[in-house]
């Protein structure tokens, strides 16, 4: 990609650039020239503003609650990181904290990282929904995820199941 | 070359992108890394030291990276406060002006049908190519072209009429 070639792209090829970019997807050779390119061309930052608008809007709606016999699930509807810099673990804290069911269940399979600052967003949740006389179940977390919260002490506080059902029949 | 205040505050936000998407949201000295960088460019500017004037981007470019590197150096030698803090690696976010207007874009989103909604995941939030999305979806190319601008259209849409809906508000 050299400069100015984002603009002479399909329409469809330049969106997939910009894509790439706001997914953290190009390599960092592609980043600065995309940078670079929209640095000295408006048309290509309006665009790569307006798909950056509608992929926070999208990462906002990625949480989704069903109910299973009086039990909240929160489910990702995409894949998603539990990290400092996501914008999901606000979303999380948020969806937890401003709802009325104290008993709930979040579903990680879809969680394909953690770090110290998810496992600290599970811990507030955790807290906030014991204070509320409920209880916090996590589902299918990946290996690696069930191993940090194990090695954390996390999960004595708050129980894994690999099976909805299960997790669902634990809090009666 | 001709730099207007209008053009500066072009510069100005474009240069904020390219750093929040570098040092995250976390940093509290985003402001000054794009100030530095403008002041760095026209002073370059004054002295007539940028060579190829066709390619202000790349040279634009070229100094934000070295403020940034300078500043992660800086950042390393002498860490703010805690030294187990990284520099976070956020994506971009929206503005506190994006926020304001989310009720008028999720209602822009509830409109679109919930495969569309996960093809523009596929694409904008898991990095996917367009082949692998189609044909996870069983889509043709021209398919995919319109649920992709029909959702940027309407995002665009969206976006434009709360601007000028805020802006009359505020006169």
């Amino acid at each position: 990609m050299d400069e100015g070639m984002v603009c002479k792209k399909e329409p469809i090829e330049r969106e997939q650039v910009i894509a790439k970019y706001l997914s953290r997807s190009l390599n960092a050779e592609a980043v600065e020239e995309f940078e670079a390119h929209y640095l000295g061309c408006d048309e290509c930052f309006e665009e790569m503003r307006v798909s950056e608008r509608l992929a926070a809007d999208l990462r906002a709606s990625n949480l989704a609650w069903k109910q299973t016999e009086g039990v909240a699930v929160l489910q990702f509807k995409a894949n998603a990181e539990l990290t400092h810099s996501a914008q999901e673990l606000e979303e999380l804290r948020r969806e937890v904290l401003e709802q009325s069911d104290s008993r709930v269940i979040i579903d990680l399979s879809r969680i394909t990282r953690i770090d110290s600052a998810g496992l600290g967003q599970l811990m507030s949740c955790y807290s906030h929904l014991v204070k509320n006389r409920g209880a916090l179940k996590v589902l299918n977390p990946t290996p690696e995820i069930k191993k940090l919260m194990d090695m954390t002490g996390i999960s004595t506080l708050i129980p894994t199941f690999q099976d909805e059902r299960e997790a669902v029949k634990s809090f009666q | 070359m001709d730099l207007n205040e209008s053009s500066i505050q072009r510069l100005r936000l474009k240069l904020r992108y390219k750093v929040l998407y570098h040092v995250g949201h976390g940093c509290a000295d985003v402001d000054d890394l794009v100030q530095e960088t403008l002041v760095r460019f026209f002073r370059a500017e004054q002295r007539q030291t940028i060579r190829n004037t066709d390619e202000l981007g790349a040279f634009l470019n070229g100094v934000c990276r070295n403020v940034i590197l300078e500043y992660r150096r800086r950042l390393r030698r002498e860490p703010a406060y805690d030294p187990d803090t990284p520099i976070p690696d956020a994506g971009i976010r929206p503005e506190a002006e994006i926020l304001e207007m989310r009720d008028a874009i999720d209602n822009g989103l509830r409109e679109l049908a919930e495969r569309d909604r996960m093809i523009l995941r596929s694409l904008y939030l898991e990095g996917k190519d367009k082949e692998a999305i189609c044909k996870e979806w069983g889509m043709s190319d021209a398919q995919f072209r319109v649920v992709l601008f029909r959702a940027k259209e309407r995002f665009r849409r969206a976006y434009g009429t709360e601007m000028k809906r805020t802006t009359a508000t505020e006169h």
